[in-house]
């Protein structure tokens, strides 16, 4: 499971970013794989952020074959909005072949938005380096412990966009298929330079 | 249809978001009338009417936050202009223009290629700039903010960079934001538009240049974006300057000030542009059936109420604004 949160930091460099949190320490600049060709129910197609607007709350969960990408927008960091005077948001991505997992978590999300929003913003805190940094443990022990969701729903729910979408097919793929001929013809030409290298050294 | 872009300028949190919607609301409300007809695509009507309601929130609760900071959903690729078609009222428009606005830390960005080219991109495509001003940092505490929060050297090192070779005229909007303090008086005025010229002068210094005079014109446009809440004190959280401020009359509702005025300059601009560039050499002929009336009374009416004192001042280049 891919983790990514967005949000920002207090100095004029550090805005909006996506952080791509593997572990606590180990959060690097990344962002998720967000513009790829999707349809949704009426068969309208195109790029993930097409179907939203990021500053607006939204939950969307684009379902693929082989994965699937939740993407929850707008969620409002209560405490660091004090301290900056004006609202700054966290939003959340999650890629993960279990697609029940993402619309358990989406169901959550839209039914109880309030406590969902507290719940992100719990585990992101303002850092002086790197503008903001997430606690991963605190997302995952929360996303894991999440239970069916109830039928009462918080007053928010009503003005939350929830979109739901198919990938289009070989469309993660694809970009995982991009990223090994990357690495490949580095490989590659690593290999070459190390065999120039060797050549020369016998030559001279 | 012809298309224009027009791109915002300045560093993260001096308020292009509250100033790109209080010209649109400020438009709706005073330039309406004209026989020009701007109609937004639904996508920006959308946009911008959140964004007027979080604007109007402000003046209910000062720090409340107001506009929330712009962020692109992912990366420089899912940024999308606010569009709005332009032309006579009830027929087909004439030009689309796109308004840029972005994450204010695209402009001071150091490692990031793809912000520092998308910046480029819109200096070099954009007819139109329109650098927002934080004024409270400006002006307050000998300006010892104003660095940090406006970025000056950022943005005049854009415009040393991306200014060169410039083929075609281009209009620079200098907008002081949040002015509401500041335009109080006669010697408060006097002070603002000194401050801007000294702080900005070697931007416009180079605007003078012999190679660029005569293609850039250059306005000074303060507006108040809500018009109801006034600078109060300046915060300093974790060594950055946080603005604070405070309603003075409790039951004033949200009335912005002069938004609309870089909108008139902007028009005005632009319709005069299209005017002498549509058809080329043939444009005697449109001339003679005067088919471009309509855009020509347009610009005249903006001449007329395009304000020119009270801190409002056309730097240079007022033959690329006249017909």
């Amino acid at each position: 499971m891919d983790i990514y949160v967005q949000s920002c930091g207090l100095h004029p460099k550090q805005d909006y970013c996506w952080l791509k949190v593997i572990q606590t320490e180990n959060q690097l600049q990344d962002n998720p794989p967000l513009l790829l060709q999707v349809k949704d129910k009426n068969g309208q197609a195109g790029l993930i952020t097409d179907f939203y607007y990021s500053e607006a709350p939204s939950i969307v969960l684009a379902r693929g074959n082989n994965k699937s990408i939740l993407v929850i927008t707008a969620l409002v960091a209560a405490d660091r909005s004090k301290i900056y005077g004006r609202t700054i948001r966290n939003s959340l991505a999650i890629i993960t072949p279990d697609t029940q997992l993402l619309q358990k978590i989406a169901d959550r999300a839209s039914h109880h938005w309030e406590d969902f929003t507290h719940q992100i913003d719990r585990a992101v805190k303002f850092d002086e380096e790197s503008g903001f940094k997430v606690d991963l443990p605190t997302i995952e022990s929360y996303i894991k412990n999440i239970s069916p969701s109830s039928l009462s729903s918080d007053n928010l729910t009503k003005i939350i966009q929830v979109i739901d979408l198919d990938i289009a097919e070989g469309e993660l793929k694809k970009k995982n298929q991009s990223t090994m001929i990357i690495l490949q013809v580095v490989a590659a030409i690593a290999l070459i330079l190390i065999i120039v290298f060797l050549w020369a050294k016998r030559v001279y | 249809m012809r298309e224009l872009n027009i791109t915002m300028l300045g560093a993260r949190y001096v308020g292009k978001t509250s100033f790109l919607t209080s010209m649109f609301y400020e438009y709706e409300q005073k330039i309406a009338k004209t026989r020009i007809q701007l109609t937004p695509d639904q996508r920006t009507t959308s946009i911008l009417g959140n964004k007027l309601a979080e604007l109007k929130s402000l003046n209910d609760n000062p720090q409340g936050g107001g506009v929330a900071s712009t962020e692109a959903s992912v990366g420089v690729e899912s940024i999308r202009s606010f569009i709005f078609d332009l032309g006579q009222k009830g027929k087909k428009p004439s030009l689309r223009l796109h308004f840029w606005d972005y994450p204010g830390g695209y402009v001071t960005a150091e490692n990031n290629t793809a912000q520092q080219n998308f910046v480029k991109a819109r200096l070099q495509e954009s007819e139109v700039v329109l650098i927002a001003i934080d004024t409270p940092t400006l002006m307050e505490a000998k300006g010892k903010w104003h660095s940090s929060r406006n970025r000056p050297l950022d943005i005049i090192s854009h415009f040393k960079r991306y200014y060169t070779d410039i083929k075609s005229p281009r209009l620079v909007i200098l907008a002081p934001i949040k002015c509401e303090t500041y335009l109080q008086n006669e010697a408060s005025i006097a002070l603002l538009l000194q401050k801007i010229k000294a702080e900005y002068a070697s931007l416009l210094d180079l605007f003078s240049s012999e190679s660029l005079i005569d293609k850039i014109a250059v306005v000074v446009t303060p507006v108040q974006t809500v018009g109801t809440i006034f600078f109060s004190y300046i915060d300093v959280v974790n060594g950055e300057p946080i603005p604070r401020f405070k309603k003075i009359n409790p039951d004033a509702e949200y009335n912005p000030k002069n938004n609309e005025q870089p909108l008139k300059y902007l028009l005005r601009f632009l319709l005069k542009q299209q005017i002498e560039t549509r058809w080329g050499f043939l444009n005697f002929v449109r001339d003679w059936m005067n088919l471009d009336d309509y855009l020509k009374e347009a610009v005249q009416e903006f001449a007329k109420d395009c304000k020119t004192s009270e801190g409002f001042e056309i730097i240079q280049g007022k033959n690329l604004l006249n017909i």
